[in-house]
């Protein structure tokens, strides 16, 4: 890869890793605040209403920030990447369709959800979470179409032979989607679990019983997700061979992405040990969770980060992969004007500082508990 | 399906996300001044009256944002899915402005977020210097996006490029661009067009981007552009008269309808900034504006002034151009110039390449027929933008006249005030209340929303104008009906449930049990 190229792939899987971070903690926690709610309600339980209200204080506070990364993947892709937009926009219209209509639902109503608690009736309120917690789903699956495609083309191939009408429908009977998608499904809602458990384990915020139900959404979670891991591993085996050897590290691979994987698995082992000591505590009447439970979230969130890094990164120096070649970054690359730089770095530096205020801002609004309960 | 029929089916739908955007928007722009406001008065007085506004104005905003980023981001895909042209624009004189947009949008959010987390807990000033700055990333926001729209409006950098094809147009500032990039854009879009019954599926194909080259000299260009500045006053200012004028118009309806006095109190926070900004509206920016239009714009400003033929006329004269004197250019002189192009064939006044992806039939275009086809789609338009021109000019003086009204009526301004009472005494305090803030918000929503009508159907049927037309742009993806319906639905489905949950925080409270409120420590 050029410099240029670099630059461009570093920036997209920048953006992509933050985004993913931020967005599968909202859609996990969204569902276990929506469930929690709606359990509130019919069991006439206040203390599981306040664990509801208490998950989606995460949420709350992150969903925009997540959200405003999409916009910022689009408008890089836009950028730097035009033909390559060009293509998605045509090839992939009805799933980013979906993933849209989902986004459009999502953002209104996290915040309604927020806003009318206490003031409209309890059924209507439950109602609004479930679809508050589905079209966060919705976003993935129109989504991952996108890098589904990137990684084993279907749809693409087709349109380039000029079958764009065929490619369009085509494009939902990718062979990678299936095992892709339900990976990133459990993948969010085991983050969302773990981020729960630890968010109940920390000094300021300890509950035992809430902690609990986090852990236990994680602890049915992981093992399902370990069988739909390997599935999707294999797939890649079959349709994206390039990446499958650069995970394994084995002959033919063009990036070792080997160790990363490996470190991925001990997380993944730690995470259940985690999962396992905290559960024992809790069985046992426990009046605090270890101290280990509180780093659960932060031990999903690495998951997550290399999960995404080894499925998007390790396609280097490829930009869509096709069997045992690729096309690169510059295939797709603006060449209609030279990109200012200064306005790119000017750009990259502000958002890294901007998002390092919200984490510090998210961390005092929940530790500190700067977010009320109830407004005051 | 051809781009011509998508084109029947996304523009309504575009239209309909967009009006919804600004309506969100221009809540965002308006509350943080209505704030400011507030907290000032607030830290001022100790009055819990202005509290308890500030955190309801406070959650309305957050829900409106919210709202505004939904519909924002549909409108973004939007742009790059239902108009895939536009990736083009977005890769070129967008780079810069979209970029730094991002810098404004992450700012607001984490501003808003840490106003509402802090508000309360940190001295006033602290809160009202956020939101300040808070306001300050909404309006560069405005102006960045607004700066895209302007160049769209304006291709400014494309010189006397746009004057090949279509001679009444000005020059568009100096060369900024690639002319041979600008003419293999053109020629392909044409050909593809042409050919294909849709163009911009052209720029999916690399070798066509290589083809069209580099094509922007200058990524600043659409920020320097002489349009611009006139744009972003008149865009933001009626973004925040429409935001302030619909605070305004909720607390006037619950004076009137409840008769609470409070609800006066808040009004004069606000009241004198709104007319302040009511006035200088149509004066200096709309007038600023209307000469920017004048210039570089001949068929919108021909068409909104209905100058079907040429004329002198001294006010409008003096307005536009500072000469009574000076002849306001009609369409007939406008197809004049077409007229000079007739049986001049595109190859006479452009390069002939060879390329696969331009039919060699495009250069035997008679660029005198196509000028006059192009010029008659615009003047097509003339009768509705003239009509619909001048109700926005009439909508704009009710809501001055609104502002001014309400002012003397609220604050005791001497002898303007007391002759006011005078002549609208007999109707009472709640009646002449009503009626000006009625003439506010109407006015201001209607004058703001026509205002973007005539804006963007004023460049018909160019979306770059002079350069690239709607169907040019629109996607060739064969759109069902029932695409649209849902995305019409969801428009309306957000609208609607937004403005009613609004409207429940700013008039219900919040109720929890007594369990529940135990559990919280809040008993």
């Amino acid at each position: 890869m050029n410099n240029m190229e670099l630059l461009g792939f570093s920036v997209l899987g920048l953006s992509v890793l933050v985004h993913i971070v931020f967005v599968n903690i909202t859609i996990g926690t969204g569902w276990i605040s929506a469930v929690s709610r709606y359990l509130a309600w019919r069991r006439n339980d206040a203390n599981l209403e306040l664990m509801s209200r208490r998950v989606f204080k995460i949420l709350v506070i992150t969903e925009l920030f997540s959200g405003v990364w999409g916009t910022i993947m689009t408008v890089i892709l836009a950028g730097l990447f035009p033909t390559f937009l060009a293509i998605a926009t045509d090839v992939l219209f009805y799933p980013i369709l979906i993933a849209l209509t989902s986004i459009i639902i999502r953002i209104p109503s996290i915040v309604i959800f927020w806003y009318s608690w206490g003031r409209i009736s309890p059924r209507a309120h439950s109602s609004l979470g479930f679809v508050m917690a589905a079209s966060g789903l919705g976003v993935p699956i129109g989504f991952r179409y996108l890098f589904a495609e990137i990684t084993s083309p279907h749809a693409i191939l087709l349109a380039l032979k000029g079958y764009r009408d065929e490619a369009r429908i085509q494009v939902f009977f990718n062979p990678t989607y299936p095992s892709l998608i339900l990976h990133t499904i459990l993948g969010a809602l085991i983050v969302g679990s773990l981020v729960t458990a630890s968010y109940f384990a920390i000094k300021n915020n300890t509950n035992v019983g809430f902690s609990r139900y986090g852990l236990w959404v994680g602890a049915i979670l992981l093992p399902l997700q370990t069988i739909v891991g390997t599935w999707y591993l294999l797939s890649l085996g079959t349709e994206s061979p390039i990446l499958f050897r650069n995970l394994m590290g084995i002959s033919g691979s063009t990036f070792n992405a080997a160790p990363l994987f490996t470190a991925k698995i001990l997380i993944v082992a730690l995470i259940a040990v985690f999962i396992y000591g905290g559960l024992k505590t809790a069985k046992g009447g426990g009046t605090a969770m270890p101290r280990y439970v509180a780093h659960l979230g932060t031990l999903g969130v690495v998951m997550l980060i290399i999960s995404e890094f080894i499925n998007d990164g390790a396609r280097y120096p490829y930009f869509v992969l096709v069997g045992e070649s690729g096309l690169r970054p510059a295939e797709f690359m603006n060449i209609y004007m030279d990109i200012p730089l200064p306005i790119v770095y000017l750009v990259l530096g502000s958002l890294m500082l901007l998002t390092g205020v919200f984490i510090a801002m998210f961390y005092y609004a929940l530790n500190r508990k700067l977010l009320a309960d109830i407004p005051a | 399906m051809t781009a011509i029929e998508n084109l029947a089916k996304i523009l309504p739908v575009t239209l309909l996300g967009i009006y919804l955007h600004a309506v969100f928007l221009s809540i965002s722009m308006g509350t943080p001044i209505v704030l400011v406001s507030l907290i000032y008065l607030w830290n001022k007085t100790k009055n819990e009256l202005y509290f308890r506004a500030i955190r309801t104005i406070t959650a309305i905003l957050a829900v409106n944002f919210a709202a505004g980023a939904a519909t924002g981001t549909l409108v973004e895909f939007g742009l790059v899915q239902a108009w895939p042209g536009m990736i083009f624009v977005l890769s070129t004189v967008g780079f810069v402005p979209f970029t730094l947009e991002l810098i404004a949008f992450v700012a607001e959010i984490v501003l808003l977020l840490l106003f509402i987390i802090t508000l309360g807990r940190l001295r006033p000033m602290i809160s009202l210097a956020l939101m300040a700055i808070y306001f300050i990333f909404a309006a560069f926001s405005g102006v960045v996006i607004t700066s895209v729209n302007s160049w769209m409006n304006v291709p400014w950098g494309t010189a006397d490029l746009v004057r090949t094809f279509y001679p009444f147009t000005p020059t568009f500032g100096p060369l900024q661009v690639s002319s041979d990039s600008f003419m293999n854009l053109r020629l392909i879009f044409l050909s593809s067009y042409l050919s294909y019954g849709s163009a911009s599926q052209a720029i999916q194909d690399l070798a066509v981007s290589q083809q069209i080259g580099r094509f922007l000299l200058d990524p600043y260009v659409a920020i320097f552009n002489d349009y611009n500045l006139a744009s972003v006053l008149h865009n933001v200012t009626a973004a925040v008269i429409v935001g302030m004028s619909i605070i305004l118009a909720g607390y006037a309806y619950s004076f009137v309808k409840n008769n609470r006095t409070e609800s006066l109190k808040i009004i004069r926070a606000f009241l004198p900034i709104l007319a302040a900004l009511l006035i200088l509206q149509p004066v200096v920016f709309g007038d600023f504006m209307g000469k920017m239009v004048a210039a570089y714009q001949p068929t919108k400003f021909a068409a909104i002034e209905g100058l079907y033929e040429s004329r002198r006329d001294p006010l409008l004269g003096f307005l536009a151009y500072n000469d009574p004197n000076a002849l306001l250019i009609g369409f007939n002189d406008l197809a004049k110039n077409c007229e000079e192009l007739r049986g001049v064939k595109l190859k006479e006044r452009v390069p002939v390449i060879a390329s696969k992806y331009i039919d060699p039939s495009v250069y035997e275009l008679d660029l005198g027929e196509l000028c006059w086809r192009d010029l008659l789609r615009a003047h097509s338009e003339a009768s509705i933008l003239n009509t619909l021109y001048y109700v926005k000019i009439g909508s704009g003086a009710a809501a001055l006249i609104g502002g001014l009204g309400l002012l003397l009526s609220l604050y005791n301004l001497g002898p303007l005030s007391r002759l006011l009472r005078r002549i609208l005494g007999f109707l009472g305090e709640r009646r002449v209340v009503a009626l000006f803030a009625t003439l506010i918000l109407l006015g201001g929503i209607l004058a703001s929303s026509i205002g973007w009508f005539v804006r963007e159907v004023g460049r018909k049927p160019w979306t770059i104008y002079g350069y690239l037309r709607q169907e040019e742009i629109v996607t060739p993806v064969p759109i069902d009906t029932t695409v649209i319906t849902l995305f019409t639905t969801i428009f309306l489905a957000i609208g609607f449930i937004s403005a009613y949950i609004m409207y429940v925080i700013a008039t219900r409270p919040q109720k929890f049990s007594e369990l529940f409120r135990r559990l919280t420590g809040n008993e």
